[in-house]
């Protein structure tokens, strides 16, 4: 089975995690801009509970769609301490997850695309 | 900016204990910190947008135990994909544990139907619900479940088509059956010198339902030429199972005086259905858990999104 079946057998995309992999798309985030991030990407629609949340980021980092790693201060690269005094944790996309995302954002705009399509042809 | 109260804390990481071990060391202190920080925002906005937020965990706190139990539960049953030693002895487990949890869960759905409607009375009484669903309705679901479950490692998305084919099917084969053998059966029962023709019946009946799971299981697992292997361990495991619940049932009955001693709801009552449903499933899941580790286990697919 070659990679691109692969990566199809994946989509579509739940909304949930078609917006969490959207938030990560533009960089590294901790859970907490995750959060925020989703519900503001989805115009307030999408508001997750913690549980939802994690549960979700747990997949997607056991699938290697994203990957965890502790945020580190540019200059010293010291770990960045959260509020319990552990180094902070951030999520990133992987390549993987980057290829699943790119897919699906192809899938849905080709799904636009047609519906423009159909709506041209009715008003001509 | 409000500090999220005390009490709601604890509430909340009171919840997230209810989590499996394995997910709250991972990101137990990242959800506290999430959950405090979103509510101190919301409250910052309106008490309600607070109350909002508290409610929505609350809200899909059962599904999210659910799902996480499960997928730890699943994991636990498929981590470390077994050596050659080991491989036939993991998955008769994992096929044991499927058929016994599948089986008990029916029986625990139709014993409280049964309490429900019939408390009190004798088994002898003839109007428990079991007099109408043993054989027929429940182990056709519970099947169908089982191979639906068991069939998931295979990392077919839509595995539960060919469970519910094998229920539906298997309904039908014991509905389409019990004309032609219950007849027969009432006939021989009470005469001794033929009864082991009646249990020859029997044999046959187990092992035909037995190839059939059997075969759907190989069917699921894309088991090829091997699908002999599954339909001959459905065959004998449905038989053992058979053999296993006959002669466990058959001492519990004989503990509790036969059926008149045993009142619905009571002791006995839940240990005779006990004997004859958890060995059924284990036994049955365990012949089949052999066949499939015999082709060695597949990795489990990515799972559902």
């Amino acid at each position: 089975m070659d990679q691109t079946t692969d990566i199809q057998e994946n989509l579509p995309l739940t909304e949930t995690i078609f917006f969490l992999l959207l938030s990560l798309a533009s960089g590294p985030r901790h859970g907490y801009a995750i959060f925020k991030d989703v519900q503001e990407l989805s115009g307030g629609r999408v508001v997750l509970s913690t549980g939802t949340l994690y549960g979700a980021i747990k997949r997607l980092v056991e699938q290697g769609w994203i990957e965890r790693f502790e945020e580190q201060l540019p200059p010293t690269g010291d770990p960045v301490p959260d509020e319990s005094g552990r180094p902070r944790k951030e999520y990133r996309l992987t390549g993987l997850g980057r290829r699943i995302f790119d897919a699906d954002y192809a899938r849905l705009q080709s799904l636009v695309a047609a519906v423009q399509l159909r709506s041209a042809g009715e008003q001509a | 900016m409000k500090a999220t109260p005390r009490w709601l804390i604890q509430a909340y990481n009171g919840s997230l204990r209810l989590f499996p071990v394995r997910f709250q060391e991972e990101y137990g202190d990242e959800m506290k910190i999430v959950f405090a920080e979103a509510y101190r925002e919301a409250a910052d906005i309106s008490p309600r947008s607070g109350w909002m937020l508290a409610l929505r965990e609350l809200r899909d706190l059962p599904g999210n135990l659910i799902r996480e139990h499960l997928a730890n539960l699943k994991k636990g049953m498929l981590l470390a994909p077994p050596g050659p030693t080991q491989s036939l002895p993991r998955s008769a487990l994992r096929g044991a544990l499927v058929f016994g949890i599948t089986f008990s869960l029916f029986y625990l759905v139709f014993c409280l139907l049964d309490i429900l409607l019939n408390a009190g009375k004798s088994m002898y009484a003839g109007n428990s619900v079991w007099g109408v669903v043993i054989y027929i309705d429940w182990i056709p679901l519970a099947i169908g479940i089982g191979v639906a479950w068991l069939g998931m490692p295979a990392g077919k998305r839509r595995v539960w088509v060919p469970g519910l084919a094998i229920a539906l099917g298997l309904f039908l084969f014991y509905r389409l059956l019990a004309p032609v053998f219950t007849p027969i059966y009432d006939s021989l029962i009470h005469d001794e010198s033929i009864r082991i023709f009646m249990i020859s019946l029997i044999v046959i009946q187990e092992a035909l339902v037995g190839v059939i799971v059997g075969g759907a299981l190989a069917w699921i697992q894309r088991a090829g030429k091997k699908w002999g292997w599954y339909g001959l361990a459905g065959a004998l495991g449905f038989n053992l199972g058979w053999l296993t619940k006959a002669l466990l049932g058959g001492a519990i009955m004989f503990q509790a005086h036969w059926m008149d001693g045993v009142v619905i709801g009571s002791p006995w009552y839940f240990a005779y259905w006990l004997a004859e449903t958890i060995p059924h499933g284990l036994v049955i899941g365990a012949c089949l858990g052999l066949a499939m580790g015999r082709r060695g286990e597949k990795v489990p697919a990515a799972a559902t999104t």
